[in-house]
């Protein structure tokens, strides 16, 4: 039986790992030859050791934020996805709508935290709303833009059959507007880790890896804060490859060419 | 083999002695010691900018003089909410911070940190619990049932408090609040950790409720607040004993001066707050009052300002140990360093 060719898979894998290995290795050196403190940064195989040993724990908070992060863009690029499908049927919505979405977009979400805190509670809930928060804007701007993005004779098309509006959403604005979610979801997949972990420093009682990073800052572990990271990172990678895949199969079902990013 | 004449024996040794006497009148001209020396030293607050009396004591000592006239001028740095100051008295970047005595044994026990405490100043916690009095809560019994909020961590101190009136924390609903005390105006809890020199005031006088505070301290738990901290490295050079001296010598002064008026020392610190907004120096005030209040005990009226002795940092240990707060002992001989200050109090 003739072994499945493995080169496609290793040209993805393999460059971020030799990368990356090359950045380890020239930051141990760094922190060895120029002696520099361990209270201003680890040694990478300390980093290493510890993530290994102490896996089960990042692991753990490592889920809980990351439930957090996948609520939050959930949450916000569903409403996106609608408020833009609304846009782009509608100008005075538009005008309505935009002027709101950019302000929320420029407001410092995490000044706000501790009010979020207030409002909805010590639960998962502000941490799910500050994730949903950051995440919906290029959402929004995108499903607009992909939602107006149909082909005019296509458009005609369905008009001199009488197609309803929602027939034309459904099998005309709708698949043009994927690639450009996917394009978005792309974006928004790191910021909602973002919103999570930063959501989670202020409410460090609670789990998560923001928490422990945020309590273990403040004992100087600087080892365990950069194994946090570690997890942070592998979690972030997955997720991305995650929008990847899945934009790869909805092309394919939806028979639409996969957009650039 | 080369023989020495017995004159040109002696007119070496000569030499060599008069070398020897310039050398040792050069070191000593050249060393820290000599009191008209300028020596310089930096400090980090481990905060932004307020009237904490081991801040206070900074400001004062560089208004009124006394920094100047112990020859020592001191580059005066914040940490703001950087948490920088506890990385860089480590590193040697900065040469003396601030930090509560329990974070600065847990940092020590769990790392290995080589803090090293010179000058106490909280001779009792900076924690507190407030409660709306309307709460019907009279004392941590009362507590019982109730949802109480704590910041991030459930301090030691707490559970020895809760454990003095036969409670634990199961007994009750842990909230984490963060640092809102809104949260208790809002009744979100009914029980709010407060930092005693600030928040009190803000509920009291900025949100116009009425309040009981409760310490652990009044439960007879050993708590400890804020220490000025070195690292051992920077003790093993000579010269910065010597810095060091001058520096308490001008804080310890600074101290007096403050507890003596303390409305000069708060118009000293507000040379150095930010002026943009405009600081409220009836909170200042309040921060500055309620910690010369802390500091003072019957240790450091028999002793001098600023006393300690290793039984309180042994108490203090053994309650961080029982409740888990230290993941080892501290070996409190090299934690703690008193020997500049009593030179101080000599």
């Amino acid at each position: 039986m003739a072994l499945p060719d493995l080169r496609p898979a290793l040209s993805w894998i393999l460059p971020p790992l030799i990368a990356l290995l090359l950045f380890a290795v020239s930051v141990e050196l760094w922190v060895r030859i120029g002696e520099v403190s361990i209270w201003i940064m680890p040694r990478p195989t300390s980093v290493i050791e510890n993530f290994v040993s102490d896996f089960g724990v990042y692991f753990r908070e490592g889920m809980q934020t990351m439930a957090i992060s996948l609520g939050g863009l959930a949450l916000g690029s569903a409403a996106a996805t609608i408020l833009a499908a609304g846009v782009a049927h509608s100008q005075i919505l538009e005008r309505a709508v935009l002027p709101i979405a950019i302000m929320v977009k420029v407001t410092p979400v995490v000044a706000f935290i501790p009010l979020f805190i207030i409002w909805l509670g010590y639960g998962w809930e502000p941490k799910v709303a500050i994730a949903a928060l950051i995440t919906y804007f290029p959402v929004l701007i995108n499903a607009i833009a992909g939602f107006r993005d149909v082909d005019p004779r296509m458009h005609d098309f369905f008009r001199s059959v009488d197609a309803s509006t929602w027939e034309v959403f459904r099998h005309l604005r709708l698949p043009a507007a994927v690639p450009y979610l996917f394009a978005s979801l792309k974006i928004s997949v790191t910021l909602s880790l973002i919103g999570a972990v930063v959501a989670e420093f202020f409410a460090a009682g609670q789990g998560g890896l923001g928490a422990l990073i945020w309590f273990e800052q403040n004992n100087l572990r600087l080892d365990r804060v950069f194994a946090a990271v570690l997890m942070l990172t592998m979690i972030g990678v997955t997720l991305s490859t995650a929008v990847v895949l899945a934009e790869r199969l909805f092309s394919w079902r939806l028979d639409q060419p996969v957009a650039a990013s | 083999m080369f023989q020495m004449s017995v004159s040109v024996r002696n007119r070496l040794l000569i030499v060599l002695a008069f070398v020897a006497a310039v050398a040792a009148l050069l070191t000593i001209a050249c060393s820290g010691d000599d009191p008209d020396d300028v020596l310089t030293m930096s400090y980090m607050a481990g905060f932004k900018a307020q009237a904490n009396l081991p801040f206070v004591a900074v400001y004062v000592a560089e208004d009124q003089g006394f920094f100047a006239d112990e020859n020592l001028e001191v580059d005066i740095q914040h940490a703001n909410f950087s948490g920088a100051h506890k990385s860089l008295v480590l590193t040697g970047e900065v040469d003396i911070t601030t930090l509560p005595a329990s974070e600065m044994l847990q940092i020590r026990a769990n790392t290995g940190a080589p803090y090293v405490a010179v000058m106490l100043f909280g001779q009792r916690g900076d924690f507190g619990y407030a409660v709306l009095k309307s709460s019907g809560i009279e004392s941590p019994a009362d507590f019982a049932g109730r949802d109480v909020g704590f910041k991030g961590i459930i301090q030691a101190e707490f559970h020895a408090m809760l454990s003095a009136h036969g409670l634990t924390t199961e007994d009750m609903n842990m909230i984490d609040v963060g640092f809102n005390p809104v949260v208790l105006v809002e009744q979100q809890v009914e029980v709010y950790p407060v930092f005693l020199s600030n928040e009190p005031d803000t509920l009291s006088r900025s949100m116009g409720q009425d309040i009981a505070v409760f310490e652990a301290a009044d439960d007879g738990v050993p708590t400890l607040g804020v220490v000025y901290v070195v690292s051992e490295e920077f003790l093993e050079d000579d010269d910065n004993i010597e810095k060091l001296e001058r520096f308490l010598r001008a804080t310890v002064r600074a101290f007096e001066f403050a507890n003596d008026d303390p409305e000069a020392a708060i118009e000293s610190t507000a040379k150095f707050l930010p002026e943009d907004p405009a600081p409220d120096l009836v909170h200042e005030q309040f921060i500055l009052d309620t910690e010369l209040i802390n500091a003072q005990n019957d240790l450091t009226r028999a002793n001098g300002v600023g006393w300690f002795t290793q039984q309180q940092f042994r108490a203090l240990t053994d309650v961080l140990l029982e409740y888990g707060a230290l993941e080892n002992d501290v070996d409190l001989e090299a934690a703690l360093h008193r020997d500049s200050l009593e030179e101080v109090h000599r």
